[in-house]
């Protein structure tokens, strides 16, 4: 077979063609928050203080916001791979090789992604001037100094580039290992509730290592140590999520005359790993906010009393940035997590074609198709915003308390943006509603 | 209501069509039309269902013999013509053509069953699950939805495999689950699409024999799209398309 036929097969029409376009939209708006908070990082990194605060600023800048782009970037690319699965299967029993249906594939989902990375770093272009918005160390960014150094606007491109290309291969493995997908699976995954053990033991360790880390290690082993046991617990989170989320679905599926919601509940025992992967980036959020934002709400009382003289100038400087940078870490991953939900939800819309077609065909209605569509995405954002809030109010204990004592209208606001976020993630499921509507209307032919 | 056994053993209504056709029909399909684009799919089908009667549409591959049972179905909105149904319980008389989205789908979902050439169960759900869906939508308990639905796969020889899931059915047996999936809401007229083309002939015998025995005596119409003309025998009339037309009736 040459191979303009097998790009006339590949190439995607109808609603995949869909997909290709959040594809391109997903590593452009990837590319821009990565350029957007790499120029920030470097700011608070280059600040011309000794306020170590600010190195710690830059860091878990970089370090909280690169795990969610980069999961968006990836997945998207995972995606569309998969979503070519039909063709891939038909090139495959018109007789091309696996490996030479594979690079096409993800030759393909590489050009998309390169495109698209081409598109936000142009517009990156743009970063500093909107960036020279901003206040940091009590002056404003220059735009002059956000520019990135040449090697590194030169790395961020193909990094970014690779890790579409991989997340495609993995996407696709997936499909080869298993050419049919659901149908064949036939029992819904057991995950050990050793998960949970582990993740309550690390837990419970990194509570005790937080409460006795006093001054007398030294300032740079506290920093560490708290840095790991942060890390630690965020790291448990990952593996007690999709224990929690099969759990917590098993309990509803169990108590539910709503079909709208057993379907829902259904699903996510199915995959509870890949439930727990959209919301992560929202249990990631939770967990760095609510310490964050107490520690805020607390140090704005202490900033607005008599006792203020306790900090020297350039504290209360880089507390006003903390406050600008918790502010903008919490938005990105809300709009990372819709945005990779919006994504999520329109490839599993077309993966699920045929249940959502028979299912309107028996008479559910489509509200309730989209009900049970909404559900299935906020069981596991609900397990993952409680679940993460408990972990930290755990090893944040007397932060929040403090705050609780002293700044309960801060932790009213840390309530209010959570509850925010899960409204956006309900948004970025309704904003598939017309995938699955054009998916019904041409029930027969399936795009 | 009597039933007797026809010589290859399979049971079937004493009534004769033209008894049948005496009564009053059940759904009354008015010179249908339906164009996708350009192109002219169905014209002007015109098809009555009566009770206990089962109406095989045969025809070559694309002559619309699914877009008519679609359209029929409410499934489709159709162009032209009219689709009235009667009520059961005050004889009043209901067109689906002139009904919303929302509405026809409350429509298929209190009188009619379907049976796809897949069987298209949910993979989710177990086999039990799956054959109370219909009744849960409806707004009938889980519980009281489990029990139905049970009941319903123990007629069918299914009892004991309610709790697998769909992946672990054989075709045959997923059919089945199907058949009770559609007969679970006691509609009015049960549409099947190839119902039996992905199946083995003897599996498919007994498939068919299911689907024929869930009219005897039931105020419902069976309608199935077929391309086999052993299947259409078994029936009461065939209907047969041509290009989007009704050739012929027997
Ligand atoms: N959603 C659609 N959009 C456009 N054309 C369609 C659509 N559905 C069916 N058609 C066309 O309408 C014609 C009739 O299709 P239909 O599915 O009713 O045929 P069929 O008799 O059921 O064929 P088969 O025996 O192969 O199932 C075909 O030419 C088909 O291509
Ligand atoms: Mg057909």
């Amino acid at each position: 077979m040459n191979t303009s036929a097998a790009l006339l097969l590949i190439r995607p029409r109808g609603t995949p063609a869909l997909l290709t376009r959040l594809q391109l939209l997903a590593s452009g708006v990837t590319t821009l928050l990565t350029f957007g908070v790499t120029m920030l990082a470097i700011a608070f990194w280059n600040t011309p203080t000794d306020e170590v605060g600010y190195t710690v600023l830059a860091v878990s800048l970089v370090g909280l916001l690169i795990v969610p782009l980069v999961t968006l970037g990836s997945a998207t690319a995972r995606l569309a791979a998969r979503s070519r699965d039909d063709r891939l299967a038909t090139l495959r029993l018109l007789g091309a090789t696996s490996a030479r249906v594979r690079r096409i594939a993800v030759a393909e989902v590489t050009v998309i992604a390169a495109l698209g990375v081409t598109i936000g770093t142009a517009l990156s272009a743009a970063l500093p001037f909107l960036l020279s918005l901003l206040t940091v160390y009590g002056k404003p960014l220059q735009a002059a100094e956000l520019w990135l150094p040449w090697w590194l606007t030169a790395a961020i491109p193909p990094a970014l580039i690779a890790v579409a290309a991989t997340s495609g291969m993995l996407g696709l493995r997936q499909v080869m290992l298993s050419p049919l997908g659901v149908r064949t699976r036939q029992d819904a995954p057991r995950l050990s509730w050793l998960r949970l053990v582990a993740a309550v033991a690390v837990l419970g360790i990194a509570v005790l290592v937080v409460q006795t880390a006093s001054e007398g290690w030294g300032a740079v082993v506290v920093v560490i140590v708290l840095a790991v046991a942060v890390l630690a617990v965020m790291a448990v989170l990952g593996l007690a999520g999709p224990f929690m989320v099969s759990r917590a679905a098993r309990w509803r599926a169990r108590r539910t005359s709503d079909p709208a919601r057993l379907i829902a509940a259904r699903g996510v025992i199915d995959d509870p790993r890949a439930s727990w992967r959209e919301v992560s980036a929202l249990a990631l959020a939770t967990f760095v906010l609510i310490p964050a934002g107490s520690m805020l709400g607390y140090l704005d009382t202490i900033q607005s009393s008599a006792s203020r003289e306790i900090m020297t100038t350039d504290q209360l400087l880089m507390f006003a940035d903390a406050r600008t940078m918790v502010i903008a870490l919490t938005a990105v991953s809300f709009l990372v997590v819709a945005c990779q939900i919006a994504i999520t939800q329109t490839a599993a819309v077309i993966e699920r074609r045929e249940l959502y077609v028979v299912l309107d065909r028996i008479g559910m209605p489509t509200a309730e198709l989209n009900r049970s569509r909404r559900m299935r995405v906020t069981m596991p954002a609900n397990v993952a915003v409680i679940g993460s809030a408990i972990a930290a109010g755990a090893l944040a204990f007397w932060v929040v308390l403090m705050a609780l004592v002293t700044a309960p209208l801060f932790v009213v606001a840390i309530v209010i943006v959570l509850a925010v976020g899960l409204l956006l993630i309900q948004l970025g499921v309704v904003s598939t509603n017309p995938v699955l509507e054009r998916v019904l209307s041409a029930p027969s032919r399936g795009e | 209501m009597s039933t007797t056994t026809d010589p290859e053993g399979h049971r079937r209504s004493e009534l004769s069509t033209a008894e049948r056709q005496t009564r009053d029909w059940l759904l009354r399909a008015e010179n249908v039309s339906k164009a996708f684009g350009q192109t002219q799919v169905l014209t002007e089908a015109s098809l009555d269902l009566y009770p206990e009667e089962a109406v095989a549409i045969m025809g070559p591959s694309g002559s619309g013999k699914s877009t008519l049972l679609h359209a029929v179905a409410g499934i489709i909105a159709a162009d032209e013509g009219k689709v009235i149904l009667r009520r059961p319980d005050d004889g009043g008389i209901d067109d689906i053509t002139t009904l919303s989205d929302a509405k026809r789908s409350a429509f298929r979902l209190h009188r009619f069953g379907f049976v796809f050439q897949q069987g298209m169960l949910i993979p989710e759900l177990t086999a039990v699950e799956n054959v109370a869906l219909p009744l849960m939508l409806l707004g009938t308990g889980m519980a009281a939805a489990v029990l139905q639905a049970n009941a319903e796969l123990h007629r069918l020889g299914l009892l004991g495999l309610g709790d697998r899931r769909i992946g672990q059915l054989s075709g045959g047996q997923a059919q089945r689950v199907a058949i009770a999936r559609a007969l679970v809401t006691d509609p009015t007229i049960i549409f099947a699409d190839e119902p039996t083309g992905s199946l083995d002939s003897r599996t498919a015998d007994e498939v068919l024999d299911e689907l024929l025995a869930s009219n005897d005596g039931a105020d419902r119409a069976l309608v199935i799209v077929t391309h086999d003309e052993r299947v259409a025998a078994r029936c009461d009339r065939t209907v047969r398309l041509l290009d989007g037309r009704i050739e012929a009736t027997r």
